[in-house]
C-alpha cells in the first residue's frame, strides 16, 4: 500500500515537472531569428529612405500623402510578415509586442501624413521615434543572439 | 513647459527605471540613459512645433501617441535585457554547482 501511494506520488511529480518544462518553453523572451533580424533592418531601411524623401519635397505636392500610398500599403504587408513570423515561437514575445507597438506607430504617422505636412520640423521628431524604436528593436536582437551563442558555449 | 524641467524629467525617468530594474540596471543603464534622453529632446521638439502653431491639439496627441509608442518598444527591450541577465547569472550558478551534482548522483544533468 505505502509502495503503491510512492509510486503514485512520484508519478504526480512527474506529470507536474513535464506541466512545468512546456510551460518553461514559452518562453517570454523570445529566439533570435536572423530572418525577422533582416526584415527588420531592410524595414529600418524603407523608412529612413521615406523620411529623408519627404524632407527634401515637404511643402511641395510631391509630398501629399496621395503620393505615398503606396508607400504605406508596402510597410503593411511587411509588418504584416514580420507579425506572422515573430508570432509562431510565442504569442506573447517581447519581439511580437515590440512589433505591434511599431505598427501602431506606422497608423499614427499615417494619419499625420494624411492632415498635411508643411514644414521639415514636423518630421524630424517622427523620424527620431521609429529611429530609437528601431535601435531598441535591434539592440533586443543582438542581445538575443549573443544569449543564444552564450547557451550553446 | 517641458524644457525648463527636461533635464529632471529624464533624471526622474531614470531613477524610477532603476528602482524597478536594480538588479539588473548595471546590465541596462547605457542602453536606458540613451534612449530616455532621445525621448525627453523628442517632447521638446513637439513642444516646439505646438507653440510655433505648426500643428494642432489633434496632431499633437498623435505626435505624443508615436512618442509613447517608441517609448515603450525601449521599455520592452529594457525589460528583455533584464531577463536575459538574470538567466545568464543562472546558468553561470548552475554551471558551478552541476559538475559536483552529478559527480554526486552518478547521471548527468541537463
Amino acid at each position: 500500500m505505502q509502495f503503491r501511494a510512492y509510486i503514485i506520488s512520484l508519478f504526480s511529480s512527474l506529470m507536474l515537472m513535464g506541466l512545468l518544462c512546456r510551460c518553461a518553453s514559452v518562453n517570454p523572451t523570445g529566439v533570435y531569428d536572423p530572418i525577422a533580424d533582416q526584415m527588420m533592418t531592410t524595414l529600418h531601411q524603407k523608412l529612413t529612405r521615406h523620411f529623408i524623401q519627404l524632407q527634401t519635397k515637404v511643402g511641395t505636392p510631391a509630398a501629399a500623402y496621395a503620393q505615398y500610398i503606396e508607400f504605406y500599403e508596402d510597410i503593411k504587408v511587411d509588418l504584416a510578415s514580420l507579425q506572422l513570423r515573430l508570432s509562431v515561437p510565442s504569442e506573447r514575445s517581447i519581439p511580437l509586442q515590440q512589433l505591434q507597438k511599431l505598427t501602431e506607430m506606422v497608423q499614427q504617422w499615417e494619419q499625420l501624413h494624411q492632415m498635411g505636412l508643411d514644414h521639415v520640423a514636423q518630421i524630424k521628431p517622427v523620424q527620431a521615434s521609429f529611429d530609437a524604436s528601431f535601435r531598441a528593436l535591434l539592440t533586443y536582437q543582438m542581445a538575443l543572439l549573443q544569449h543564444q551563442k552564450h547557451q550553446k558555449e | 513647459m517641458i524644457a525648463p524641467a527636461a533635464e529632471g524629467l529624464a533624471h526622474q525617468m531614470l531613477q524610477a527605471l532603476q528602482r524597478e530594474m536594480d538588479n539588473v540596471w548595471e546590465e541596462v543603464k547605457p542602453f536606458a540613459q540613451t534612449e530616455v534622453k532621445s525621448f525627453v529632446e523628442n517632447l521638446l521638439l513637439i513642444e516646439q512645433l505646438q507653440q510655433q502653431g505648426r500643428i494642432n491639439a489633434t496632431q499633437a496627441q498623435l505626435y505624443l501617441e508615436i512618442q509613447k509608442n517608441a517609448m515603450r518598444v525601449v521599455f520592452l527591450t529594457i525589460e528583455g535585457l533584464g531577463i536575459l541577465a538574470v538567466e545568464k547569472a543562472l546558468q553561470a550558478a548552475w554551471d558551478v554547482i552541476r559538475a559536483p551534482v552529478q559527480a554526486a548522483l552518478g547521471w548527468t544533468l541537463v
